[in-house]
């Protein structure tokens, strides 16, 4: 397959694809009979020990009554697997895609122009919006692949930033066909997974509209981006904050190379990527047995092996950013960071779930070989939940907070030293 | 700070490799949910 062919022949599109890079560590399990549900311990993760949430959620505030319209791929269909389903308001759920088309004259694929309404629902080979939500409002886990490799690791539920929002899926990444098998026998049809700017502007519509209907706070969380900021969606944007709807977006993964949008627009809250410098392993500590690698826990906060709790003195020195993290170039404007590399989440993916937590009652081996629920996904479209989940935080204790408001917080001063500001590297 | 270091993977190389992270960086920082709820 010959994924320059396609992009090439897209590039008069704006395309909004996915900020993601993945680094594939499939941990889960190979047992798939279904068994009953139930109560799960809740634990919490390098991510959320590393902004506080948890601290947050002693305090009383863990979003409740404050919607998140997530606008992504939508939610696997298994998501039931995953999430409450309290916590998804299914009758508010919608879809948004833009065809598009060849055109001879200019030989580039463009957009029809005409926006329609889809389901939330994502496919089962696009599961990024299902990682998305995951961090917001957290998630089952349970891997006995983790308990093969010495680390056992009973089913818990993995908290999320804001765990008691109402998530509002609006999918506006679809999947696409991009068929060029007729243009040249040497490239076969392709299959991508990507929005346009209409069809972004239209979920960012629904969630404004909504607001105005009487759903609010509400916060728009995108961890989507392309090259640069389409009439679309600025006029979108400016109608949301107008409205009083708070728009978050990922910063982009082009590191120096500068931000990506929407995130690069000013109004719109924008969040680059943070990692842990003892994420994988602790080098001062030992490993249970030499013959286990520790990397298998490093990201659930748990006393058993005590190498793995995020220092709140060591901020400045332990925290990182990627370096594929988007910084801000001239005319652009980076808020804030969040973790982005590496987050635990579920992403089932193609081609199917033949892994599903022994709990759920999903497909299972029904479908064929998959390698895994549950990855390690980076990039800043995993540090924007966070940053929205901390949002949620806020609005649910002042739920007349502005975007200006949410944004100049977002930037002052932290009470505990954390890295340094950036300074351009170009 | 910039850095690197050797961790261990399972999948998909079954072996070792470095790990590494860019140099400066941050917007205004990271963010701190106890801060900001508490500036809400």
């Amino acid at each position: 397959m010959n994924e320059s062919y396609a992009g090439r022949r897209l590039a008069r599109i704006v395309v909004v694809a996915v900020c993601v890079t993945m680094l594939a560590v499939p941990l889960a399990s190979f047992q798939t009979s279904a068994a009953p549900k139930m109560t799960l311990e809740v634990r919490e993760t390098w991510d959320t020990d590393m902004i506080n949430s948890d601290v947050v959620h002693e305090m009383g505030y863990t979003g409740k009554g404050v919607y998140v319209a997530v606008l992504d791929t939508g939610l696997a269909p298994n998501w039931k697997d995953y999430f409450p389903a309290d916590r998804i308001a299914t009758d508010l759920g919608m879809g948004f895609r833009e065809d598009i088309m060849w055109d001879e004259e200019s030989q580039m694929f463009v957009e029809t122009g005409i926006v329609y309404e889809t389901s939330w629902i994502g496919s089962r080979g696009a599961t990024h919006g299902t990682h998305v939500t995951s961090t917001i409002i957290g998630y089952n886990y349970y891997a006995p692949n983790d308990a093969a490799a010495g680390y056992p690791i009973p089913p818990v539920f993995v908290n999320g930033v804001a765990p008691d929002v109402t998530i509002i899926p609006v999918k506006v990444l679809s999947d696409y066909t991009i068929g060029v098998a007729h243009l040249s026998e040497d490239y076969p049809d392709q299959k991508m997974v990507f929005g346009t700017s209409r069809a972004v502007a239209a979920g960012i519509d629904y969630a404004t509209d909504l607001a105005m209907a009487g759903y609010r706070p509400m916060i728009v969380t995108m961890s989507l981006g392309g090259p640069e900021l389409s009439t679309y969606e600025q006029d979108a944007i400016d109608r949301a904050v107008r409205n009083g709807v708070i728009v978050v977006a990922s910063a982009g993964n082009e590191g120096t190379d500068g931000m990506g949008y929407p995130g690069a627009y000013a109004p719109v809250i924008s969040v680059g990527a943070s990692g842990w410098r003892f994420e994988w392993y602790h080098p001062d500590k030992v490993a249970p047995s030499p013959t286990l690698p520790r990397y298998r826990l490093w990201w659930l906060q748990d006393d058993t092996w005590g190498y793995n709790d995020v220092v709140e003195d060591g901020l400045a020195e332990d925290v990182y950013i990627a370096e594929w993290s988007s910084r801000e170039l001239a005319g652009q404007e980076l808020d804030v960071v969040a973790p982005g590399s590496w987050v635990r989440g579920p992403y089932p993916g193609t081609p199917g779930y033949a892994h599903l937590p022994w709990w759920s009652s999903g497909w299972g081996s029904l479908v064929g070989f998959n390698p895994g629920n549950y990855y390690y996904v980076g990039g800043t479209s995993m540090a924007c939940p966070h940053v929205t989940g901390v949002a949620a935080l806020m609005l649910e204790k002042n739920p007349d907070l502005t975007q200006m408001d949410v944004e100049s917080i977002s930037r002052a001063p932290r009470s505990r030293s954390c890295p340094a500001p950036w300074r351009s590297t170009t | 700070m910039p850095g690197s270091m050797e961790i261990y993977d399972l999948s998909p190389t079954l072996g070792w490799y470095t790990y590494s992270w860019g140099e400066d960086a941050t917007g205004a920082g990271l963010v701190q949910a106890d801060d900001a709820v508490a500036a809400a």
